[in-house]
């Protein structure tokens, strides 16, 4: 059996996808023979082009995130970080410490970094200016990717205009005043919906992400209405998820299946809409024997108490599974990385830990799920998620049909990708 | 039989779709549960 080919079943009377690293190849209304055939030309695909398997890496790039803050001037009703609970900011000059000691190699001259939360990004603005005019000195080039609540004012709008940073906004839609309050009950929307418009009006790019709770399963649709009338060109929508640390417990999230479905009538909305809206699922992605996340790879974000952790979920020193998702610290002006944590976490891949994913035919494009998700409601040794599991299963063979038979669903949840039609 | 092919090139970036890529990862996808 090629480890790097799945075959799966699609809705309907012989159909298939072939997947592979960087491909799928669909039969419709195939004969065994002709699917045989079509498994026999993949694995010489796969022989001819060993170097396709998937995103290629500049290694002239370093990437670092930081949490400037686990502040919040909002009290999302699920929030994995309880933003706000606690107020620590991070350090000008540990931020610094960790920049300048994100490389040691003098080949590494462009950054990419990522501000991320815990608490709001933008919050602390001048510390955050700070930070990155730091990177932008002693570094060629720096690419900067903010996750942000959008409540900030119109000079924290104009630097991130300026500044091409590429913004992505916490945005529920209708539920954002349910789900999203400032600290003290008031609602949110207005001046969210305001900042994503003019955001989008300056030529920013900008990714609306969509948190669905039980609450809000029925609500994607009136959502997509809202986000299209503010210009919003790209939104992502993702499950609400509790875990030992969130606000919000089991009852917020939404049924698996019940959410899968509401996806898919999501993405034919959209195309009975005619919308320009691209509609990042969350579950469907490039195939590739890619990690879903790079937590037991190479993350490394730089939390406020000077800790590297390599999930954003596990952002105080007191949350459990510290000791095993923090790699290291910045301490005394240095980057020390713990190699024994970091070698232990390579175990948390489908490849290696996750039993049933291994055989599983989805396991290209589901790459077992994000690992913290599974921790928090497993434990440790990682294992399979029944959440994620739900959700591929009952979304991805009916998603890859309908990619198969209509251009604009392709043209919705994929980018960049070529389709050719025999 | 009809037969469809999806290729995905590697050399271009991609925003959307790559959600199952990590937040330090230099591709522009994004964890999905990076929320401000």
């Amino acid at each position: 059996m090629n480890n790097n080919i799945c075959v799966v079943e699609l809705p309907g009377e012989k159909n298939y996808a072939v997947i592979s690293p960087s491909r799928v190849v669909f039969g419709l209304k195939a004969s065994k023979k002709e699917i045989n055939d079509l498994i026999r030309e993949e694995n010489l695909e796969q022989l001819k082009d060993k170097l396709s398997t998937g995103v290629l890496y500049d290694s002239s790039i370093v990437s670092l995130g930081i949490i400037p803050t686990l502040d919040c001037n909002l009290r999302c009703v699920y929030c994995y970080a309880r933003g706000g609970d606690t107020k620590e900011v991070i350090p000008l000059e540990l931020a610094k410490d960790a920049i300048r000691c994100a490389t040691a190699n003098p080949d590494e001259k462009k950054l990419r970094l990522y501000l991320v939360g815990g608490g709001e990004t933008l919050l602390y603005f001048d510390l955050v200016k700070e930070i990155v005019d730091y990177a932008e000195s002693i570094y060629q080039e720096v690419w900067l990717d903010v996750v942000s609540n959008g409540t900030f004012n119109k000079e924290v709008l104009d630097w991130l205009v300026s500044n091409k940073v590429n913004t992505k906004i916490s945005y529920d839609g209708v539920m954002q005043n349910i789900q999203r309050p400032f600290e003290d009950g008031s609602d949110s929307s207005s001046v969210v919906e305001e900042n994503i418009k003019n955001l989008i009006g300056s030529e920013a790019f900008v990714i609306a992400q969509c948190i669905i709770t039980d609450l809000g399963i029925n609500t994607m649709h009136r959502t997509i209405d809202r986000a299209v009338s503010l210009g919003v060109k790209a939104i992502k929508f993702e499950p609400a998820l509790s875990s030992t640390v969130s606000r919000s417990k089991s009852e917020v999230e939404p049924d698996p299946k019940e959410y899968a479905k509401a996806l898919l009538s999501a993405v034919e909305y959209v195309v009975d809409q005619a919308y320009d809206l691209t509609v990042d699922t969350g579950f469907f992605a490039e195939p590739s024997r890619e990690h879903y996340c790079g937590m037991s790879t190479n993350n490394r974000v730089v939390t406020p108490h000077g800790k590297i952790t390599s999930c954003v979920e596990v952002a105080r020193p007191s949350d459990p599974y510290a000791e095993t998702i923090m790699i290291g610290q910045v301490k005394d002006g240095k980057m020390i990385l713990d190699n024994s944590r970091r070698k232990n976490l390579l175990k948390y891949h489908y490849d290696n830990q996750l039993g049933g994913c291994k055989i599983c035919n989805l396991r290209l494009i589901c790459h077992g799920g994000c690992p913290m998700a599974n921790i928090w409601k497993g434990g440790l040794p990682i294992r399979k998620s029944e959440f994620i599991c739900t959700v591929e299963h009952t979304l991805l063979p009916r998603l890859l049909l309908m990619i198969a038979e209509d251009p604009k669903v392709a043209s919705i949840v994929m980018e960049d990708a070529s389709i050719d039609r025999f | 039989m009809k037969k469809i092919v999806v290729t995905w090139s590697p050399a271009k970036k991609k925003i959307v779709g790559m959600a199952h890529n990590g937040c330090c990862k230099q591709d522009g996808g994004g964890c999905p549960k990076k929320h401000g």
